[in-house]
């Protein structure tokens, strides 16, 4: 029951956001900010993690393959599509969901608690639409655009590690990244993209813009976003590939 | 003028205030007194719109504010201005940002009008040089001079503050105090002010409203507060020596 009131809050929640700004300059300046914050915040950890990923699966992939008749031009394959299907769409998401949706969580939250976000409601301002609808507009625009530098840079993480460890040559690993390569790939990489920015935007403000409280409720708020985050994430991955690749 | 009629708010089957009738009058600084829990901060937010009384109204100068809709109650509330007991700045903008918030908002002054206008604001509450520095920068007293400031940017026709005086040493508490006692009669504005701070009370009271137990318990000037022999009223007013001796005093 309490799962049903909250997807039916949420959703009203949603309905809010979508009325008309007050001053649409004012909106379109949030959207920038947040679109900096976002994007331009989550670039280290995102090059980290991708960096790393695209190791591993090389690394591992090299190891796993010990069929003398499976060409090491396979390990580029490997990396590149578990890169653009799966590593930077989904997993890059969820590390996203760890810092932009708790960030986002806290920040409206504080806001709450603390009667800033009354302050605004009182001035006749659509406090929801002008603290969370920047947020969702930035983020569904600038995080494919750092999904696809993850899918870059992992790609070539994998190709520092499989040559520098000799597990797999430049030119093999190479040659599988040019082999059988399906460009569709990539746009339902950012059609998932796009739907998990949403879900971490809009279910991390959800929480946030209903904490009631204090510093504690707050914290609990912030892990709430990010653990429910994540499950959409993982359900919604699920649905897209059933709905889109098979 | 703002008046309410028969205002009831229930919380559950709690009733927080009920049938509280009472008026507040431009120019003036009209007090909300009453011990913690006793409704007034529910019945400030029942006027500003911030909760839905489940009976009565609230009229602001001839407009039932209670009848309207979200929508239709924006041109009253950009009229409002309200200081909270924490301050409530954005603590994601500069001094100037946050007082030029309102501005942004609603006005359609110029960039440089609106900078003269925060100029104008932040020497009015004595704080012309701290414009650039952030909500976290500033002490408690700052806070709530800023708060001002934010809150008349707008020039605003109704003032709500909320306990103004809370964490704030005696001579700050009384800068606070005249300055909201000053703007009201400078701008001749409806001021609100919730407080159980007796000092206030003595300082710039002249239309006050005591809640006791949700209800209205007295609505009167300062001088018939003194004179009043309601039990409740006088336990809550005269309950420190000081106030006491300042009860003899004036009686004399």
């Amino acid at each position: 029951m309490k799962y049903i009131f909250s997807i039916g809050h949420y959703w009203i929640f949603l309905t809010r956001l979508v009325q008309k700004p007050e001053r649409f300059n004012v909106y379109l300046r949030q959207i920038f900010i947040e679109m900096e914050a976002m994007g331009f915040g989550s670039l280290g950890i995102v090059a980290v993690n991708s960096i790393f990923m695209g190791a591993v699966i090389t690394i591992q992939s090299a190891y796993n393959i010990v069929n003398p008749l499976v060409p090491l031009s396979a390990i580029g394959v490997v990396a590149r599509d578990s890169m653009i299907l799966e590593f930077s769409p989904t997993v890059i998401m969820m590390v996203l969901a760890g810092k932009i949706g708790s960030s986002i969580a806290s920040e409206i939250g504080t806001m709450r608690v603390t009667e800033q976000i009354d302050a605004i409601e009182i001035m006749g301002i659509n406090s929801s639409g002008f603290l969370v609808l920047p947020k969702i507009i930035a983020s569904t625009f600038i995080l494919p655009f750092v999904v696809l530098i993850s899918m870059f840079v992992g790609i070539m993480g994998g190709w520092l590690a499989g040559d520098l460890t000799g597990a797999c040559p430049a030119p093999d690993y190479l040659k599988g990244l040019q082999d059988s390569f399906v460009p569709f790939n990539v746009t339902f990489a950012l059609i998932k993209t796009v739907i998990f920015a949403f879900i971490i935007t809009s279910v991390s403000s959800y929480q946030g813009y209903f904490t009631r409280g204090g510093a504690l409720e707050v914290g609990q708020a912030s892990t709430r976003a990010v653990v429910y985050s994540n499950i959409l994430i993982l359900l919604f991955d699920y649905i897209c590939t059933q709905l889109l690749l098979v | 003028m703002i008046e309410v009629h028969n205002l009831t708010k229930r919380f559950a089957s709690h009733t927080v205030l009920e049938n509280v009738t009472c008026s507040f009058v431009p120019g003036k600084v009209n007090l909300i007194i009453g011990a913690s829990g006793s409704g007034k901060t529910v019945l400030m937010k029942c006027i500003v719109g911030l909760h839905e009384p489940d009976e009565g109204r609230i009229i602001y100068d001839g407009t039932d504010f209670t009848g309207l809709s979200h929508k239709d109650r924006k041109p009253i509330q950009q009229k409002i201005g309200m200081l909270f007991q924490s301050g409530a700045l954005f603590d994601s903008m500069s001094v100037k940002q946050n007082v030029m918030f309102p501005l942004n908002m609603f006005s359609n002054m110029t960039y440089k009008e609106r900078v003269d206008r925060i100029e104008f604001c932040l020497n009015r509450v004595n704080l012309s040089n701290v414009g650039h520095l952030y909500p976290a920068a500033l002490s408690g007293g700052m806070k709530k001079r800023v708060a001002i400031a934010r809150a008349i940017a707008n020039q605003p026709k109704y003032l709500f503050v909320d306990e103004p005086n809370s964490g704030l040493d005696p001579q700050t508490s009384l800068v606070i105090d005249h300055l909201i006692k000053e703007i009201t009669e400078e701008f001749n504005i409806v001021t609100i002010v919730n407080t159980h701070d007796m000092n206030t009370v003595v300082e710039s009271g002249a239309n006050i409203l005591f809640i006791h137990k949700g209800k209205k318990w007295f609505h009167g000037t300062a001088a018939e507060l003194i004179r009043s022999d309601n039990k409740e009223l006088n336990d809550f007013v005269f309950a420190s020596k000081m106030m006491r001796s300042y009860r003899e005093k004036a009686n004399q």
